[in-house]
């Protein structure tokens, strides 16, 4: 208790030097100012000389209570109207000198409270008139432990409600959410007093939390402003935000609610996608969770929908996950999956776009990373799916990225477009390097686009033109760069998968012994000299017919994408069962239509040699078979 | 090891354990021990795998018995002595309470299954599917049962060789009642063919009975990417496959499938032949897309040793009729005309053919002239015979009738020559 007089005796007496200098200060600049408030200041003067004298009147007697009360609210009164007129330093003046006489009285804790607690809100005003810096981070610091300190002292004597209701208004004052600034969106913002203001409400939340937590008083918004504080002060410092941190808020998301809950899942969001953006930290599956709620949310109501950034923050989020799920999958570039997981993407990425003025950004310039991240996704969605849309509109001619012609982002990456579109692949890679830090949020797709490119440039840019090329030809032809230059066994899979994968629109033949490469219709040829039939019709032994069927010999191979489970298997019955070759073009004309993994040129068969069988093939074993008869009876 | 079977189960993986030079000595020694004294408790060791087990525990004077037994016990003798037609016919005496149907089906499908009576199976489950079976009114023990039962039944198609009706049969089962994969990941009180060995059957089944095109397809299904966990094997080998890593597949199937299919009793019944199988494909599909491969490029590619290729790839191209060629190391693509087996038959066949008809031809000169011998014996008869009486003018008459008989009948005897092929084929 000693410690504790002496110290807040150094307070008062730092406090009054510190005032006596500014009032200095206030005097020569309240000359300046007009006669009106000479007046009000005359006054307040006045009325201090007044509550100076009436202080000492008061302590040595008891009877006029009534007086004090009135005093004490005109005092507050006059302090509350210099706060008006933003005369902060004044206004706490008068409050100190309240503070000083009610602690005197020993019964006038209530008053004590009050005034201190303003002197703290006037500072909490003076921040948001004009611009925060470390001295007066100093002073808010000292004022914010004299309150600590006294509320724990005198604890018992205030009443719990008001103390309930004032604190949470305080801090709120003080501390007030970030609802116009965004984590993944720092650019625009005064970092520097913004890090003053984290530090401070980190330091003063500290305060308040050991001093109060084992009163068992835990405020929500205390838990929610000191882990916000940490969160938003990494990002400034470090630029990454803290696992630990997130999974505190994410705690913190389980018990509160509704209105702070989306503070919280805003947050949360928001270091999602921050840390993905600057760091290329993948997102857990967890935050689906948040991301999904965050949707309902903004479905069911308007002034969630309406907040400030909630749109890009949730088209942002969706378009990350999406991301995150074909960065990290094997390519199955010609799954209908594949191909409505970039669509989707695609327009994730368009709503963000759309959104990027709202929250203060791009003055159609293209330069912070969250838009040169927008921008860059839209095209490469844009570009995954340019040969599979039908009206291929060039994203750059969209009016929202038209706008920004010349900005070095757009540049960079209408180069990409173009070179993609003409199949220039080493132009491709050498403007793909050019992203940068960019690069590495779109490794999976990059991939997908250098596979692209390739494949499409093997099959319409090779395929037709030459009728055999060795593969180092071949290899040369679809390198990326000196140093990505594809190897023998990458060509190989290549063309074994296209076949596979049914995407091989010409026919072609390897030659292993020479490593060449044949295309052309002459390479359809017919496997097996003999029809199905002759496995089918070997009644002694049905496992032949199993046998081929297994390995294929008599396989059409065709697509069989986008079915449920049982019509797969009833269709590969069919085609097991089937003993002549079906007419697929029917069938193939659909699949054009729904995958196309590469231009026009799809319409020649892409039918592989197996299926092919001639119509007097089909009895060609039974030639076989009579003329053998035949020579028997004869030889007889 | 082993002793969580029961009954012929039990035996049959002991037996098999003991039969697999894969498994170490002394496992063998105490499986064997363990059996023999597990067929003394329950008082049968007319198993005809007796001796061998007796001899591979190493023990000495050991008592036989035989004790008589009824009902359920009776069966589970039968089917230790290989008598399954008794066992299941046991079984099928006994008075089954309709509350315990499937739990009774399932002892049932195991005899079948032991006694290889895949027709019997074939007709259980055409019964089954006619009759569906009404899940709300079971018993939760009736519905396991069921569902172990159709398992046995898909399980049943791999051991008979048909990996493809294995692969869809269970995947339809799946697509109709997803609760089945819990079976797979549950403890079965009294096991016959284990989780695991489902799992591995289906996972064999699949990867041979699809075609390499539709792997891809096969992969985006809905169900696999649901069941992630059961069937990560089988999406491992796909990936592998879909990829073309065909030597690294290889090196897996040939490891950790090899290995776990030669210890299991069921598996190892086709383990050979599907890996036969699924080397003809991979070598089908090498030929598939090349026109000339090596024989020792494809050793290196898919880590074979080259006889085994060579020897393989050899009758692979003969058993399909394959237009390809194998010489020395190289494989070539050489078409052949369809009727290129057939043209030198032909040949021979029409050489027969005209060395018939020459002989033929020379018959019918010999004929002609006889005919035309004997015409001018006769004129020159009649002019003779003219100067004579009337009387011989008739008996002449007479003689000559009779010689174009005679000659007639000669006709009818060449056309029906037992050697004349025209006659039969024209038939």
């Amino acid at each position: 208790m000693s410690e504790d007089d002496a110290n807040y005796d150094d307070f008062m007496m730092s406090d009054e030097e510190d005032m006596g200098v500014i009032e200095m200060e206030d005097e020569t600049e309240d000359e300046a100012v007009n006669g009106i408030e000479d007046e009000t200041e005359d006054k307040d003067e006045g009325l201090l000389e007044e509550g100076g004298e009436a202080r000492y009147e008061i302590g040595r007697s008891d009877k006029c209570e009534k007086h004090n009360e009135q005093f004490l609210a005109l005092q507050f009164e006059i302090a509350q109207s210099c706060a008006d007129e933003q005369d902060f330093i004044r206004a706490r003046e008068v409050y100190h000198n309240v503070l000083q006489y009610a602690q005197k009285n020993d019964n006038l804790v209530e008053e004590s409270f009050k005034s201190i607690t303003e002197i703290l809100r006037s500072r909490s005003m003076e921040v948001h008139y004009s611009k925060i810096s470390e001295e007066m981070c100093d002073f808010i610091l000292h004022d914010f432990t004299a309150f600590v300190d006294f509320t724990n002292e005198n604890y018992e004597r205030i009443r719990s409600d008001v103390f309930q209701e004032t604190v949470s208004v305080l801090l709120a004052d003080l501390f007030p959410n970030l609802n116009r600034e965004f984590l993944f969106a720092v650019e625009s913002i005064d970092q520097y007093s913004l890090l003053l203001k984290m530090k401070l409400q980190m330091k003063c939340l500290q305060l308040f939390d050991d001093n109060f937590n084992r009163r068992r008083i835990s405020l929500h918004a205390v838990n929610f402003g000191k882990i916000s504080a940490t969160i938003w002060h990494d990002r400034l410092e470090k630029g990454i935000i803290d696992q630990r941190s997130l999974s505190e808020l994410q705690a913190l998301c389980g018990h509160e609610d509704s209105t702070s809950r989306i503070d919280t899942i805003c947050l949360i969001l928001q270091c999602y996608i921050c840390n993905f953006i600057e760091n290329k930290r993948c997102c857990p599956e967890t935050w689906t969770k948040y991301v999904d709620e965050f949707e309902s949310m903004t479905a069911s109501s308007i002034s969630v929908s309406q907040r400030l950034g909630s749109m890009i923050q949730l088209h942002l989020s969706k378009a990350i996950i999406i991301l995150n799920r074909i960065n990290s999958r094997e390519r199955g570039i010609n799954t209908q999956e594949f191909h409505h997981e970039v669509q989707t993407l695609k327009s994730e990425f368009w709503e963000c776009l759309q959104h990027i003025e709202e929250i203060g950004g791009s003055k159609q310039n293209f330069t912070t990373a969250y838009e040169k991240f927008i921008l860059t996704g839209f095209t490469f969605t844009s570009m995954i799916l340019h040969l599979k849309t039908e009206n291929k509109i060039n994203p750059f001619d969209l009016e929202q990225i038209k706008i920004a012609y010349n900005v070095p982002i757009v540049i960079v990456l209408r180069k990409i477009y173009d070179n993609f579109t003409a199949l220039n692949l080493v132009g491709l890679y050498n403007s793909i390097q050019r992203l940068e830090r960019l690069k590495n949020n779109f490794e999976g797709v990059i991939e997908t686009i250098y596979h692209l490119a390739q494949l499409i440039k093997l099959w319409t840019k090779i395929a037709p033109v030459y009728s055999c090329l060795s593969f180092t030809d071949v290899q040369n032809l679809l390198k990326l760069d000196d140093t990505r230059c594809m190897t023998r066994d990458e060509l190989l899979t290549i063309l074994m998968k296209s076949i596979m994968n049914d995407n091989a629109d010409l026919f072609y033949k390897l030659n292993l012994t020479k490593d060449l490469v044949y295309f052309g219709d002459e390479n359809k040829v017919q496997l097996s000299m003999y029809p199905k039939e002759s496995f089918k019709l070997n009644q002694k032994d049905t496992r032949d017919l199993e046998f081929a069927n297994n390995i294929g010999i008599f396989d059409n191979p065709k697509s069989l994408k986008n079915l449920t489970l049982p019509e797969f298997f009833d269709s590969l019955q069919s085609s097991r069962d089937n003993v002549q070759s079906m007419n697929r073009n029917h069938e193939q004309q659909q699949e054009n239509l729904t995958l196309a993994t590469s231009v026009s040129t799809a319409s020649v068969a892409s039918q592989h040699s197996t299926g092919f069988q001639p119509t007097h093939m089909r009895y060609s074993h039974k030639y076989n078979e009579l003329s053998e008869l035949l020579q028997v009876k004869l030889g007889l | 090891m082993l002793k969580h079977f029961h009954g012929a189960t039990y035996i049959e993986r002991v037996h098999h354990l003991i039969l697999n030079e894969n498994s170490p000595q002394d496992s063998k020694q105490q499986c064997a021990t363990d059996a023999v004294s597990y067929l003394q408790d329950i008082g049968f060791t007319k198993s005809p795998y007796w001796d061998i087990l007796v001899s591979t525990s190493g023990m000495h004077n050991v008592k036989e018995c035989e004790e008589q037994a009824v009902g359920e016990a009776l069966a589970i003798q039968k089917a230790i002595a290989h008598k399954y037609t008794e066992a299941i016919s046991t079984l099928e005496a006994l008075n089954v309470s309709p509350l315990k149907y499937y739990e009774y089906l399932e002892k049932i499908v195991r005899l079948l299954v032991l006694a290889k009576n895949y027709k019997g199976l074939e007709e259980l489950d055409y019964r089954l599917n006619a009759l569906p079976a009404n899940y709300d009114s079971m018993r939760p023990e009736e519905i396991q049962a069921l569902r172990r039962l159709k398992l046995i039944i898909c399980s049943s198609f791999y051991l008979r060789g048909g990996y493809f009706s294995c692969c869809k049969s269970f995947f339809k089962l799946l697509d109709s009642d997803a609760d089945v994969l819990r079976i797979l990941s549950e403890e079965q009180p009294d096991p016959f063919i284990t989780n695991g060995e489902v799992i591995l059957m289906i996972t064999i089944s699949t990867i041979l009975a699809i075609p390499f095109d539709n792997y891809d397809d096969f992969l985006h299904l809905q169900h696999l990417e649901e069941h992630k966990q059961i069937f990560s094997r089988l999406i491992d080998c796909l990936k592998l496959l879909i990829n073309t890593s065909f030597g690294r597949f290889l090196d897996l199937w040939n490891e950790e499938f090899d290995k776990q299919c030669k210890q299991s009793m069921f598996l190892s019944q086709r383990w050979s032949s599907a890996k036969y199988m699924m080397r003809c494909k991979i070598y089908f599909f090498y030929l598939r897309i090349s026109n000339k491969v090596e024989i020792s490029y494809l050793s290196r590619t898919l880590h074979i040793e080259v006889e085994l290729i060579e020897r393989e790839i050899e009758h692979l191209i003969k058993s399909a009729h394959l237009n390809f060629e194998l010489n020395g190391d190289l494989v070539t693509y050489s078409p052949k005309h369809y009727l290129q087996d057939v043209a030198p038959r032909l040949k021979k066949n029409q050489e027969l053919l005209e060395k018939k008809l020459e002989v033929r031809r020379l018959r019918n000169q010999q004929l002609k002239d006889v005919v035309q011998e004997m015409i001018v014996k006769n004129n020159e008869q009649r002019v003779e015979k003219d100067s004579t009486t009337n009387e011989s003018l008739i008996y002449h008459a007479s003689r000559y009738r009779s010689s174009t008989d005679n000659m007639d009948l000669d006709e009818i005897n060449d056309i029906s020559d037992p050697e004349s092929g025209t006659f039969e084929i024209g038939n």
